[in-house]
């Protein structure tokens, strides 16, 4: 929770928070690399427990679960983070916030990764037929491919 | 007229692309689906091992799609919940061999 209120100040972080996230990334990309190495129709061997932390991270449910806690330490409804429709109503209003502000984290010492940079990319008004209200690109340089990599997530 | 004969040559290649192109995104995506169908299908049947081996595949088969596609986010949050389901079964089980123990 912390490093989503970050978010809206600072544009580029450095702390045990962020460092956090990039090892998270550096775990994923090296998975990726692992997944990559395998020729096609040879199921990678990779070790998945990495998949625990990084999906709270990327599907922001930790951010969810941090704010509930919160709200209701508070004596706060926590309908807001409770119900799927009000959260991503919320996710919605947080990212016009940020929308103009990508987020660089710095990690530290890292094999794979030294940077992760967020940027929304996409914010719609709720609607029924929409598949998603938020598109949030999460986007860092693999180390050993030399390229740019991407996770775009909806919510 | 020397501009022609350039223009003429690059028609056959340009058809190459405009029809086998699409061609091959779409086969790689069948590909991708085939994968994620199965891996459901064996989630479903709670064959979890057999599921992540699957999604793995089609992890890498959407990693082919190209920067910002949004089938490698997509299979992600497959195998996650996949990997809880498995970790899960496994506490589970161990859980039960202990409390079976005599």
């Amino acid at each position: 929770m912390k490093f989503c209120c970050d978010w809206v100040a600072h544009p580029l972080l450095k702390g045990t928070e962020a460092q956090n996230i990039v090892r998270q990334f550096d775990r994923y990309q090296e998975f990726m690399d692992a997944v990559n190495d395998t020729t096609s129709g040879q199921v990678p061997t990779a070790d998945l427990s990495f998949l625990r932390d990084f999906s709270g991270v990327l599907r922001l449910s930790k951010f969810r679960t941090e704010l509930s806690a919160y709200l209701r330490s508070k004596g706060l409804s926590s309908k807001l983070t409770d119900d799927e429709r009000e959260w991503t109503n919320f996710l919605a209003h947080y990212t016009r916030v940020i929308e103009d502000c990508p987020l660089k984290c710095v990690g530290h010492d890292l094999t794979h990764v030294d940077e992760v940079v967020l940027k929304v990319m996409d914010v719609k008004a709720p609607s029924a037929g929409a598949d998603y209200q938020v598109m949030i690109d999460w986007s860092w340089l693999s180390k050993k491919r030399e390229i740019q990599c991407h996770n775009v997530q909806t919510y | 007229m020397g501009m022609d004969r350039p223009q003429l040559s690059v028609l056959p290649i340009l058809f190459v692309c405009l029809f086998f192109g699409p061609l091959s995104v779409s086969s790689q995506k069948s590909v991708w689906q085939d994968y994620v169908d199965e891996a459901r299908r064996a989630y479903i049947a709670k064959d979890y091992s057999r599921s992540e081996d699957l999604y793995l595949l089609a992890i890498k088969e959407a990693d082919r799609f190209g920067v910002g596609n949004l089938k490698v986010a997509e299979t992600l949050d497959f195998l996650s919940i996949v990997f809880n389901a498995q970790s899960a079964n496994s506490s589970r089980s161990t859980k039960m061999a202990r409390t079976t123990r005599p």
